[in-house]
């Protein structure tokens, strides 16, 4: 697998906090084992102010996604200083439209929370020189990493190697 | 922790049907609301009964009928992640709708064997090309969703009410309708306003309203309940005719499912517009809400009709439900629905390449607004007319109901491709 391949993982920490843990070693953990320019989605029982400071320090770029039952999905961009732009309050064609329209040059990733899976936009990233990740979280909202391709090789076939793994960390629509 | 880069799956637009199959059958839409205003507005006062009978079909299937065939191509691969198989036989099915639905009013309006006979033809065949692969689509369905179960239980009755209507259709051409021939006229309305045109909104509705209006999830218990009493009933009125029910009983029976349609659900829909994330003004959100806040009213309609010997309730009741309750809500998902199509299939693939114009300019209120107007304005006057009999409101309801078909039509050839230089790509 080529390492312009985004990746998202994901980790929720909601059992080890439950459990009367202490999850920041997971956390760190698992961030070293995630390819520079791709994402540790964490997701944590309230909004995780320490760990963002912490993490923001450490030149990630982290956006959080509200769930209807108080938990946080935490979308760390490890390496890249880039800030998930919120679409979830756009209707349909928006989001769509504002991810197309997104410029990237010079970027190494961008990442977007979209209202629901895009099943429409997945076809149009797949005919440009993109690689992308996509998880859904528990309220239906997408997080979607998206990198540049520079080897044309890479960018034809960006996921052909992980298709059948389905990366949701919830119900996809 | 899970590693993986993204699933493939996605809707490819190859997997929706060539945008000419929902098109087509979407623009029945405004013409029966011409051709229906048009009867209501000149028919004299001796022609009433004809004259009922024509504008009730021509409002069933032109514009609830051929628009829900046409949203349903579109929605299986959406919702079921199944599209139709040998989808080409769309252009077929719009064809045949159209010759035996035009047959079929015209044969109601001034009944000919051979205008049954056409109509049965067209209508038989259309039905066989579009039930066939949908049944095979929704059986394919992977989802189980309660939107995918609304839509088999909404194939369904469409089956049934098509049946019914052709046999009905066939015994008025040869003299020979069936005995109990209310009890088979209550079932296929029954069957088609509530197991169709009912299930079908209502169940799609549960994902069509949060996705286009940002509203919280439709109460999933609810939806699900709904959907399981809308099947049993369309079951229950269909075996209750075989074993020879009266017309009444089989009414009473529909009371469950019709509360929900013309209340429960109504309420929901409102509550979740009400609370929408993003309030941006929106037609077709004004549409949903006029809808809704008629469907109290067909109830109240079709409870008079039962208890009532008046004929001005079932004459209400029906003027309500399709020109009204149906009739507003499918109005104003074309306004929404329409330009997302076009939009999709015309400047999606062009976005980020070159600037492409926005979807709300292609549909824009100075359109949908005006239509709202005179389509509520024709079932205000269309209300009025019934309980006070007055030709001259009839008139006045028939000429909005025009006006407002005019208007759609107009937006509409406006956004067929080619048609309207101002949504051109900006090169």
């Amino acid at each position: 697998m080529s390492d312009q391949t985004a990746q998202i993982h994901a980790l929720d920490v909601r059992p080890i906090l439950a459990a009367g843990g202490e999850p920041l070693g997971d956390i760190l953990a698992a961030l070293a084992s995630v390819g520079s320019h791709n994402v540790l989605l964490i997701t944590a029982p309230f909004r995780p102010r320490p760990l963002i400071a912490l993490l923001t320090e450490k030149g990630c770029g982290v956006a959080v996604h509200a769930l209807p039952d108080g938990s946080h999905a935490v979308a760390v961009v490890k390496d890249a200083p880039v800030v998930a732009e919120d679409l979830t309050d756009l209707p349909p064609p928006e989001p769509l439209e504002a991810v197309l329209s997104a410029d990237l040059t010079g970027q190494s990733a961008a990442a977007f929370w979209l209202p629901r899976y895009p099943s429409l936009l997945v076809p149009l990233l797949a005919k440009r020189p993109l690689s992308w990740a996509i998880s859904v979280v528990e309220d239906g909202a997408a997080l979607l990493l998206l990198r540049p391709q520079t080897d044309t090789a890479a960018a034809k076939a960006p996921v052909d190697a992980q298709a059948a793994e389905d990366n949701s960390a919830g119900p996809r629509p | 922790m899970k590693l993986g880069a993204a699933t493939a799956a996605g809707l490819s637009p190859d997997q929706g049907p060539p945008l000419l199959v929902p098109i087509f059958l979407f623009c029945m839409a405004p013409v029966s609301l011409i051709a229906a205003g048009g009867v209501i507005a000149t028919s004299p006062t001796s022609q009433w009964l004809p004259a009922a009978m024509t504008a009730t079909h021509i409002g069933t299937l032109g514009l609830l009928g051929a628009t829900m065939l046409g949203a349903l191509y579109q929605m299986l691969p959406v919702l079921a992640g199944s599209p139709a198989p040998a989808i080409r036989l769309g252009h077929g099915v719009g064809g045949l709708w159209v010759v035996g639905a035009v047959s079929l009013c015209a044969a109601l309006w001034r009944p000919e064997p051979l205008r049954f006979f056409v109509a049965i033809a067209g209508l038989g065949a259309a039905l066989g090309l579009f039930l066939g692969p949908v049944a095979i689509a929704l059986s394919r369905a992977k989802a189980r969703a309660v939107e995918v179960r609304g839509m088999t239980f909404a194939v369904l009755a469409l089956g049934i009410v098509g049946g019914l209507g052709l046999t009905m259709a066939y015994g008025w051409a040869t003299s020979a309708l069936p005995a109990n021939r209310a009890a088979w006229v209550t079932v296929h309305l029954c069957v088609g306003l509530l197991g169709w045109v009912g299930m079908l909104l209502t169940a799609i509705s549960t994902q069509i309203i949060p996705m286009f209006y940002l509203t919280a999830p439709f109460p999933p218990r609810i939806a699900s309940a709904a959907v399981w009493l809308g099947g049993v009933s369309v079951l229950l009125w269909t075996a209750g005719l075989a074993w020879g029910l009266s017309a009444t009983t089989l009414a009473w029976t529909a009371a469950p499912f019709a509360l929900y349609v013309w209340l429960i659900h109504p309420i929901v829909a409102l509550k979740l517009l009400a609370k929408r994330r993003r309030k941006r003004k929106d037609v077709s959100v004004q549409f949903w809400q006029a809808g809704s806040l008629v469907a109290p009213f067909v109830g109240i309609a079709a409870a008079l009709t039962l208890l009532s010997d008046d004929p001005r309730w079932p004459l209400l009741f029906g003027w309500l439900a399709i020109f009204g309750w149906g009739g507003l809500i499918v109005h104003g998902m074309l306004t929404r629905i329409l330009p997302f199509l076009v939009w999709f299939h015309r400047y999606a693939p062009l976005v980020g390449e070159m600037k492409v114009p926005p979807m709300r300019r292609m549909f824009p209120p100075s359109r949908s607004g005006p239509a709202l107007i005179a389509h509520l304005s024709a079932v205000g006057l269309g209300t009025v007319a019934i309980l006070t009999g007055q030709p001259v409101v009839f008139a006045g309801a028939g000429l909005s109901l025009v006006i407002s078909g005019l208007i759609l039509a107009y937006a509409m050839v406006r956004l067929l491709p080619g048609l309207d230089a101002d949504v051109g790509p900006c090169h």
